[in-house]
């Protein structure tokens, strides 16, 4: 039998792979999270249009006859930071744990396959499984989106900024809301699946070194490193260390005010930023991969 | 016997060893789980047999590219076995653990672990029934592996291992939970594939069923290879070894006085409720002991005192008796 040398991807561990994933009952979990967004958007559709009124007394700048991104930028920040990472978290987090924990590693190991080469087609089958996911969840936030923009506001101009001048007075400046929303809409379908494939990478690296403890430990790293700094603080120092951190930037781009974001890089650079994080934590995991010892055990030893 | 780490002559003539232990150690933090065993084998059957912990997996764990040896080299056909597709590409292994894709039908696991070999769609495919009709499983295997028997689920595992007719074949307890039909048609299986040349590993606790495969036995115990050869060899050879028993009797200074005059024992130490017997001939000790002295006398009591040996001599002569 002919042995697969030294190739980055190895087409039947990727389908077998894939094809299990997509097979398993996380994956329909993972699934009806990724509905969450519907949901999400829905009920925000309802309440945008029952609460204009009430909103105004929030004074943050929404103002009747103005485009309100702020429940659209949310959104995209509750996609991003939330559901996506939720569905990496729970394709990725047992990439090789859950053969690990069922037992049938042992039959992979003793293929003509190199490790660093099953690895790396495990992810990849795990990025596309996580990768559309996260692309079918944009595109519910894009749809989300277009509804709010063209129906509710009927694409009414988006407010950059609002100076008080006295009781009942403001002086609004105000651009056009179509390029900003059109903005949300395609920073979040880039950013979606790039934030997906590079938590994905980092989870089934933590599964592959933790091994029985990998949820935990996954979800202590998202919790504790990468939502503080890659999405909720994005501008602490730590924060360009994180995945989650090119997404936001991508996204806290869309929107025209200056220094919303203070941290906000250019768009090639954060997209550049987000496939370094595949490529980098894809790698180490090869290489752990290549090393690492598997006592895979019956269930009576 | 030839003494551990000895090895068979090569039947395969192909050069280099099918595989080629050479002074493992293994070690879990403070557990050492193989310790230096040196072993090789070249074409034909070799049982690997010992009693629990002795290390059996162990030796399949290195040998199959699932644990690094601490120290040692562990190679296959000239090559190490570790991340090495040219090696594992001519390798079949047999796990214990009774795991599969459990929602695919034994066709589709078959195939699909022969699709990630490197066969093609449709020879995978092909070759997968092949291979479990030859086994038996001609009818009924187009369900789920769920559904499946024991002996059934013991078939598949083989049939994936064997499909790309291997030239070294690493069994661990082929035969677990098999009806008699299966039993056979795996070892004649197993059979017919050492006699085309593959070189055969197979371990299992079952001995008189490894029996029926082999004669050639490797046995471990406390993780070191302590003696290879003919089974019956290595039983006499294990039974001439200095041992301890300890019987727990009342009567113990009778007991000791009655011992003292058998060929088989060196001698004794008498205790308050015991007596500790010294013995250079273990298994004729045992045999008599059984015959006249358990029917007659009140022992409450009775442990072979050197847990290594003298378990893989209880093995031995108990399941080969």
């Amino acid at each position: 039998m002919a042995g697969a040398g030294p190739g980055l991807l190895h087409g039947p561990s990727y389908r077998l792979a894939l094809r299990r994933l997509v097979r398993s009952r996380k994956f329909l979990f993972a699934a009806l999270v990724s509905l969450l967004p519907v949901v999400f958007g829905v009920l925000m559709l309802v309440d945008t249009a029952q609460g204009m009124e009430s909103q105004r007394l929030y004074g943050g700048g929404i103002r009747e006859g103005t485009y309100d991104t702020y429940l659209a930028f949310d959104a995209a920040m509750m996609l991003l930071g939330g559901t996506v990472p939720l569905v990496a978290l729970l394709l990725a987090g047992g990439m090789l744990a859950d053969d690990v924990e069922d037992r049938t590693l042992s039959y992979l190991l003793v293929r003509p396959v190199r490790r660093a080469t099953q690895y790396r087609s495990r992810l990849a089958a795990v990025v596309t499984a996580t990768g559309l996911l996260a692309l079918a969840q944009a595109v519910a936030f894009a749809v989300f989106v277009v509804i709010h923009w063209a129906v509710w506001f009927r694409g009414a101009e988006y407010l950059v900024e609002y100076q008080y001048v006295a009781q009942n007075e403001y002086v609004l400046t105000t651009t056009p809301s179509g390029p900003v929303a059109a903005g949300l809409v395609l920073a979040v379908l880039a950013a979606a699946p790039l934030v997906a494939a590079g938590l994905a990478a980092l989870f089934g690296l933590v599964s592959l070194v933790t091994t029985r403890f990998h949820f935990l430990a996954n979800l202590l790293l998202y919790g504790f490193w990468e939502l503080p700094f890659g999405v909720i603080v994005p501008s602490a120092a730590p924060g360009i260390l994180t995945v989650s951190y090119g997404a936001t930037s991508l996204v806290s781009r869309a929107l025209p005010e200056e220094g919303l974001e203070p941290t906000t890089l250019p768009v090639a650079v954060a997209v550049m930023m987000l496939l370094f994080w595949v490529v980098a934590w894809g790698t180490v995991g090869a290489q752990v991969m290549r090393r690492k010892d598997f006592t895979v055990t019956s269930a009576n030893s | 016997m030839s003494p551990a780490g000895a090895s068979r002559s090569g039947a395969s003539g192909r050069g280099a060893a099918a595989l080629r232990l050479h002074e493992v150690t293994r070690s879990y933090g403070d557990v050492v789980a193989m310790n230096r065993v040196s072993l090789e084998l070249d074409g034909g059957i070799t049982a690997l047999v010992g009693p629990n912990a002795a290390g059996k997996r162990t030796v399949k764990k290195v040998c199959t590219g699932h644990v690094r040896p601490t120290t040692g080299r562990v190679t296959a056909f000239g090559t190490p076995v570790w991340d090495n597709p040219r090696v594992l590409g001519r390798m079949g292994f047999v796990p214990e653990q009774d795991a599969f894709y459990e929602d695919l039908t034994g066709p589709d696991f078959v195939a699909s672990l022969a699709r990630v070999g490197g066969r093609g769609r449709r020879e995978a495919r092909r070759r997968a029934e092949e291979e479990l009709t030859a086994l038996g499983l001609a009818d009924g295997f187009d369900r789920p592996i769920k559904t499946y028997s024991k002996g059934m689920r013991q078939r598949v595992k083989l049939a994936q291992a064997l499909l790309h007719r291997p030239d070294l074949l690493l069994l661990d307890e082929p035969l677990l939970g098999c009806d008699p039909l299966a039993r056979r048609r795996i070892q004649d299986r197993v059979r017919a594939l050492a006699r085309e040349g593959c070189t055969v590993l197979v371990s299992s606790h079952i001995l008189p069923e490894v029996e029926r495969l082999t004669r050639d036995v490797a046995v471990l115990s406390g993780g070191r290879l302590v003696a290879r050869g003919d089974v019956r060899h290595v039983r006499d050879a294990l039974g001439n070894v200095p041992s301890r028993v300890r019987v727990t009797t009342p009567e113990a200074r009778r007991l000791a006085a009655t011992l003292v005059s058998w060929d088989a024992v060196g001698g004794v130490d008498v205790q308050q409720d015991a007596v500790e017997v010294h013995t250079l001939r273990l298994h004729d000790f045992l045999g008599r002991f059984h015959a006249e002295l358990r029917p007659a006398w009140k022992v409450r009591g009775f442990r072979t005192m050197d847990a290594d040996l003298d378990s893989v001599f209880d093995y031995l002569s108990g399941e080969v008796a």
